[in-house]
């Protein structure tokens, strides 16, 4: 049993991360219906950028946290910038092969600055387990959740009361209709793209934190596409619930398939047969849109 | 007479090869209505467009003439720039935005203008207690009345000096239509807001306009006062459905190849 609850709750705390990779998804498909094949190589690149200026900067910890958040809003503007907007007005596919062609072309930066070895960050929470309900849990694991709660709910209440998030929203829904009230629809494509690369790169600080990292963080890309589309593409609750549920699923599946089964590995490809029953049974998701029908 | 916007020979092309908008000219006065009839296609719709920069994410583009808002060009300047000016479109077909809710809807129009959003608000509720009674509901659920209510609240929330009204009639119930029309003298009137009025419906919205251009084929072909234009037989046959002598037309004369006007 308590071999269960462990991996329920280590699903949660990974599943919280993939929530806020998917939370950047989301933003920019309901912004601009671009699905963001770099949103993994954005994770990396933050983790690798927090890695740099607290190990080989030697700043502290905290220091380095900010200094990437600003980091990765530069980024973010820096790409909508200069290679999005170029491309306003072409077909939407052209703009995703683009973002498949940008996930490369980061994953290949990175490893051209930093290698491709597994670097390990210096210890900033305490390494002593908590105990909740007798279950021992890294302190790593309950900062990385609360974080990603917190982060959650600071979006929804933005998106919910804040001028610019209501206009983030309308923008999803009719860009031209946005347009005629004013609403400087470019501006707001690169808020999104800051948004997205800002929840990335806060998700591979805390993962760098768990697990270390290598070149190959981007492949978290892949598996939030089972997140949001169980979520529903255009959902930020989607996002969050999807998320957690894809990372508890994941691994429990993992878990049973190791009890039962003696298989190793199976965490990999859990979240991609759990895609293809989404698929095959919801394919809007839990909370995705169809369109309002007025009877 | 003050003009608060004047277009001349104003040229406008899609795709750098369809024109649309063959060298128009109109002015609209301060403080009145202006109708601006035309059948489909006439080039109704671009012509507000081209006034409110929407043309620009059409693909469509200002190549002659110019656009004159209080005197200074406006043409080809982005739409978000146009609105804080004081123009406000209200496009055709409603477009309130669905999935949000209608006082949502209202605090996007008062995007540019949050400073006065509290009292506002409460001027579109009383132009239109329905949308109070619905503010939390989807915009989406709402009827198409209301929705054409919203999208003129959403306007009014930015208090625009010119106000742009594609169709606002369309698709609506006679006495809905006659109540939007009413509002919309109601709003002329009270908040001081020049109109631009886009229509199919030429007798209602000559009744409630000052002056009145006829577009056809991207050009205007008539212009007169309000009144003239109701009363001139050409106008009474071809948008007011009446006969030669004024009478009302019997679809049991209409003959099948009907008689066609050229203007020019």
């Amino acid at each position: 049993m308590e071999y269960y609850l462990q991996l329920i709750i280590n699903g949660l705390v990974v599943g919280s991360i993939y929530s806020l990779v998917a939370l950047g998804f989301v933003i920019i498909y309901k912004a601009t219906k671009v699905v963001n094949f770099a949103q993994g190589e954005l994770v990396m690149v933050g983790a690798y950028v927090c890695f740099a200026l607290t190990v080989q900067a030697g700043l502290p910890f905290l220091a380095s946290f900010v200094l990437t958040l600003l980091f990765s809003l530069i980024l973010g503007l820096s790409i909508e910038r200069l290679i999005l907007r170029p491309l306003i007005g072409e077909p939407i596919i052209s703009v995703i092969m683009v973002t498949i062609g940008l996930s490369s072309v980061l994953k290949a930066l990175v490893q051209l600055i930093w290698g491709t070895q597994i670097k390990v960050y210096p210890q900033v929470l305490p390494h002593e387990p908590i105990f909740l309900l007798g279950l021992p849990i890294s302190p790593v694991y309950i900062a990385a959740f609360i974080l990603a709660v917190i982060l959650f709910t600071i979006f929804s209440l933005f998106f919910k009361y804040s001028s610019i998030g209501i206009a983030m929203r309308a923008t999803a829904f009719d860009q031209q209709a946005a347009q005629s009230m004013g609403i400087g629809i470019k501006n707001i494509f690169a808020l999104s793209w800051c948004i997205a690369c800002v929840v990335s790169s806060i998700g591979g600080v805390i993962l760098g934190n768990i697990n270390g990292i290598n070149s190959q963080l981007g492949a978290m890309g892949l598996k939030v596409f089972p997140a949001v589309i169980l979520g529903g593409l255009d959902s930020l609750l989607g996002a969050a619930l999807g998320g957690l549920i894809i990372g508890v699923l994941e691994n429990l599946c993992d878990g049973l398939a190791k009890e039962l089964f003696n298989l190793g590995g199976f965490k990999e490809v859990a979240a991609f047969i759990i895609l293809v029953f989404i698929l095959m049974l919801k394919p809007y998701g839990l909370f995705g849109s169809h369109e309002v029908e007025r009877i | 007479m003050a003009y608060i916007l004047e277009l001349a020979n104003v040229e406008v092309v899609y795709d750098k090869i369809i024109l649309v908008l063959k060298g128009l000219s109109l002015k609209v006065r301060e403080g009145q209505i202006t109708a601006l009839l035309g059948a489909n296609g006439a080039g109704k719709s671009t012509t507000l467009k081209a006034i409110s920069g929407l043309l620009l994410s059409e693909n469509g583009e200002v190549t002659e003439g110019k656009i004159l808002y209080q005197n200074t060009p406006i043409h080809n300047e982005p739409p978000e720039k146009i609105v804080r000016k004081g123009i406000f479109q209200v496009m055709e077909g409603r477009r309130v935005f669905e999935e949000l809710s209608v006082e949502e809807n209202l605090r996007c129009g008062a995007y540019t203008n949050p400073k006065k959003f509290k009292e506002n608000l409460e001027k579109v509720y009383h132009y239109f207690p329905r949308l109070k009674e619905r503010r939390k509901q989807w915009a989406g659920y709402l009827s198409g009345g209301e929705q054409q209510m919203l999208a003129i609240g959403r306007a009014l929330m930015a208090e625009p000096k010119l106000l742009l009204l594609d169709e606002p009639s369309l698709g609506l119930a006679p006495l809905l239509v006659e109540e939007i029309f009413n509002i919309i003298t109601q709003i002329n009137r009270e908040e001081k807001a020049s109109v631009l009025l886009v229509e199919q419906n030429a007798r209602a919205a000559l009744t409630i306009s000052s002056f009145g251009y006829i577009l056809e084929n991207g050009r205007i072909v008539m212009e007169g006062e309000a009144q003239e234009l109701l009363n001139n037989p050409d106008v009474q046959e071809f948008y007011l459905g009446m006969g030669h002598a004024g009478e009302k037309k019997s679809y049991r004369e209409v003959k099948h190849y009907r008689r066609r006007k050229r203007w020019l």
